[in-house]
């Protein structure tokens, strides 16, 4: 019992260790770089007065030790703090944009996922002909097409031309993330197929594959009942990779579909010098981060028992 | 086991994609307007709003006792009407009578007295106001120790508070009411169908989203595809012909004061000659055409042109382009082509038309051996160093319209909260003195005249232009007016059939 509680145990040390030595840079950084929060929030017609006022009711007047323990005391009681630029509550704002975020990122995980299993699959299947030159030439297409240009054209065809979508939605629904997710998909899914596709063609020249072969078992049931296990393997990394940045924030395709999610939330916080914000957007993602590295492991063990 | 998971992510993959449909949200709304706006607003508290675009967007909501109308003359709002005596030192407001709040509570008197001392707790603008006291229920006297011309201009920019709401005010006056706000992308306001806009006729529109989008091609986008019904900020050289035919379009200078800001105390700007020789070498004709394909009106002082009256007219190409003069100025100076001149301009970076201006005037500027280095800063940054800091030789920077010429030249004035040019003169603050305490409109104007005249004179900075604004609708999209500020008077527009 203790083999395992231990461990653990560390684990969660390390982590919140972690929480706590990025806000600390955090709050350091800021402190460095210019920018009043106060002008920045009051702008350039606010009063001196005004700029006061902002001040207290900010508590920008503390010093900066002091704002940061202040900050670590409201974190281990579970506040996150309150946005200085939104004048809301930080919990409710990442709330908010991170569901935006969350629901992006899954279509595109799924459709990243699909479009590179059914890549890969040409490419295995149809080994050594020209169907997996094409297959491959356009992933290095793909990989290169920056998402800006691909988001800007998919909005033109798809949006103006011919009215599949629309923009600026006061609430969003599934369907509104599903031409931004596959321009995400588009990019991170040639990525994938690419690892896919090798590992996958390196198990398929196993011996144990040929000796499935021999027995009579069919090519089909070997490649995706066999060696797509063992090629997985890897890709899992690059999947484990793929699920984080698509959840910190897809910034540009958020700005292009103006979908009000986390990337763009962190951009506007980091303009307006928003510390509070800026850093309970940092704890998600080594939340999010954790959990994901977690669900990694899990895939490897699942994937590979022995390993 | 591998081939189970492919085929519910494909599942998965083709219930979503077979989920779509043209249109994901409720039904399009003809009674709501949906409008680009490019900020966010600083607070939901009114009395942290101080961006004109977010004052435009909440004079919906608050209301003052006078208003400006398209053609920049004050009329009665709150206001029934309004005097002034003993040159200017004392003002009588009587206010209308059964005007209702958002809450519920009919205005009177004691919350615009209650208003005023507000504001002042947050702004200098106040600062000589002696008492402001109701007098009456419905009359309000307010008295200043000085002669205060420009005090209508104040009535007209403060919004007035119901006084039970103490320092968190929330309800106004307007023709729409606060409905929700999701930080960083929506702004709603709601009819408030008992406001005294609406005693004769309710407004159109029963709701009005203000969307907030920062990049213009998502405009351009949402203009073209329809899901936005107005932007009221085009730069007119991204209108297209193809907008010009689906669209309507309004365009006109947008009071906004474009200019290369020297700092008059550090070297180089702080020598006059050097400063004088500067505005001879840069065209501002060439500039005008090559930045906004002449759509701009070209600016000799520190004020926009829109305030017609106190323009001083007679300072047009004060500083006539003239390269060699500005070359002969300089050489007497000392400057020549093995000991040029050379300076930074910091530019915001969030301004593309600041930093195309900045490579238009180093390319000219080069012309004549003169050396600009561009440095874009961060807006964040810009602010504090830059405009609070003042740790500058020269800046690119847009000085946005005021309704009151006073207001736009006391911005380089001592007195100003932040002198951004360090120009001290002595004869710039008495002709400001003398057209504050003028009781006369002629006076005022030659004062005011004085005082640009002077700007001119000791070539506080480059004064480059006014550029147009181009507000974009749809085409049935009617009641939309060109104002002298940044305005959205939504309560007056409507669609036509």
């Amino acid at each position: 019992m203790l083999s395992i509680i231990m461990p653990l145990f560390r684990i969660i040390g390390r982590n919140i260790l972690l929480v706590f030595v990025m806000g600390f840079l955090i709050f350091w950084v800021f402190s460095l770089i210019p920018g009043d929060i106060a002008t920045i929030t009051g702008g350039t017609e606010a009063d001196e007065q005004l700029l006061e006022s902002i001040r207290d009711k900010q508590g920008l007047s503390h010093a900066t030790p002091k704002r940061f323990l202040l900050w670590g005391l409201s974190i281990v009681q579970g506040d996150l703090g309150y946005s200085i630029r939104y004048d809301e509550a930080v919990s409710s704002l990442i709330q908010r944009h991170a569901k935006v975020t969350l629901r992006l990122a899954l279509l595109a995980m799924m459709a990243t996922i699909g479009m590179a299993l059914f890549t890969a699959s040409i490419a295995v299947i149809f080994y050594k002909k020209w169907i997996t030159s094409w297959v491959v030439i356009f992933n290095q297409l793909f990989m290169a097409i920056p998402q800006f240009w691909l988001g800007l054209l998919v909005i033109q065809l798809f949006g103006i031309h011919w009215g599949m979508f629309g923009l600026f939605h006061t609430e969003l629904l599934w369907q509104d993330y599903f031409f931004p997710a596959i321009v995400l998909a588009l990019v991170q899914s040639a990525y994938l197929s690419r690892y896919i596709i090798y590992a996958w063609q390196r198990e398929v020249k196993q011996r144990y594959v040929t000796s499935g072969l021999a027995r009579g078992i069919s090519h089909n049931n070997l490649r995706f009942k066999h060696a797509l296990r063992g090629g997985l393997i890897p890709s899992v990394t690059i999947m484990g990779l793929i699920w984080i940045d698509l959840l910190s924030g897809s910034v540009i395709i958020e700005k292009i579909f103006v979908l009000p999610g986390l990337g763009q939330l962190l951009v506007n916080a980091v303009g307006s010098r928003d510390i509070p914000l800026i850093q309970g957007i940092v704890l998600y993602f080594i939340f999010i981060v954790i959990i994901s590295n977690f669900i990694v492991h899990l895939l490897y063990q699942w994937l590979n028992p022995r390993g | 086991m591998a081939s189970f998971w492919i085929k519910l992510i494909f599942v998965i993959f083709l219930a979503t994609v077979s989920s779509c449909g043209h249109h994901s949200t409720k039904e399009n709304n003809p009674r709501v307007l949906r409008i680009a706006i490019p900020i966010e607003p600083e607070s939901l508290n009114p009395l942290y709003i101080t961006s004109a675009d977010m004052v435009a967007v909440f004079d919906n909501v608050y209301d003052s006792l006078l208003i400006y109308d398209a053609k920049g003359m004050l009329t009665p709002n709150l206001a029934e009407s309004w005097i002034s005596s003993d040159e200017n030192r004392c003002y009588e407001v009587v206010i209308q009578e059964n005007i209702s709040f958002h809450n519920g509570e009919q205005l009177s008197g004691e919350d615009v007295v209650h208003s005023f001392l507000l504001h002042a707790k947050y702004s200098s603008k106040y600062a000589d106001i002696v008492s402001v006291e109701q007098i009456s229920p419905h009359r309000i006297r307010f008295v200043f120790k000085e002669p205060n011309s420009d005090f209508p201009n104040l009535l007209a920019t403060t919004w007035i508070f119901s006084r039970i709401e103490s320092d968190q005010p929330k309800s106004g006056t307007g023709a729409y009411q606060f409905g929700k706000y999701d930080a960083g992308r929506l702004l709603q306001l709601e009819r408030f169908d008992g406001s005294f806009h609406h005693k004769e006729k309710l407004s159109f529109f029963e709701e009005v989203e203000f969307l907030i989008i920062k990049e213009t091609p998502s405009i351009l986008m949402g203009l073209r595809s329809g899901t936005i019904d107005m932007s009221a900020q085009m730069d007119p050289t991204v209108i297209d012909s193809y907008m010009n035919q689906q669209l309507h379009i309004i365009k006109g200078p947008q009071n906004l004061t474009n200019l290369m800001a020297f700092n008059n105390q550090r070297a180089p700007f702080d020598n006059i000659l050097v400063r004088r020789a500067i505005n001879h070498a840069i065209d501002k004709e060439r500039l005008i055409q090559f930045l906004v394909n002449g759509d701009g009106v070209r600016l000799d002082t520190g004020m926009s042109v829109v305030l017609d009256n106190f323009y001083n007219h007679a300072l047009n190409n004060f500083y006539e382009y003239n390269p060699s003069k500005a070359r002969s100025m300089l050489e007497n100076l000392g400057y020549s082509t093995s000991n040029p001149l050379t300076f930074t301009v910091h530019v915001p970076s969030n301004y593309p038309m600041h930093m195309r201006s900045a490579e238009i005037i180093a390319n000219q500027l080069a012309d004549i051996n003169v050396y600009m280095h561009i440095e874009p800063v961060e807006w964040a940054v810009w602010l504090s160093e830059i405009y609070q800091g003042r740790k500058y030789q020269a800046t690119i920077v847009g000085l946005a319209g005021k309704l009151s010429a006073y207001q736009q030249l006391v911005r380089f004035s001592e007195r100003a909260q932040v002198n951004l040019t360090n120009f001290s003169h002595e004869e710039f603050e008495l002709s400001l003195q003398r057209a504050m305490v003028a009781s006369d409109l002629n006076d005022q104007i030659i004062a005011l005249h004085q005082a640009q005249y002077i700007l001119a004179d000791q070539a506080n900075s480059v004064f480059l232009m006014d550029p147009s604004l181009a507000i974009v609708t749809k085409r049935h999209l009617q009641g939309v007016e060109m104002y002298p500020t940044r305005t959205f008077r939504v309560r007056n527009y409507y669609l036509s059939e």
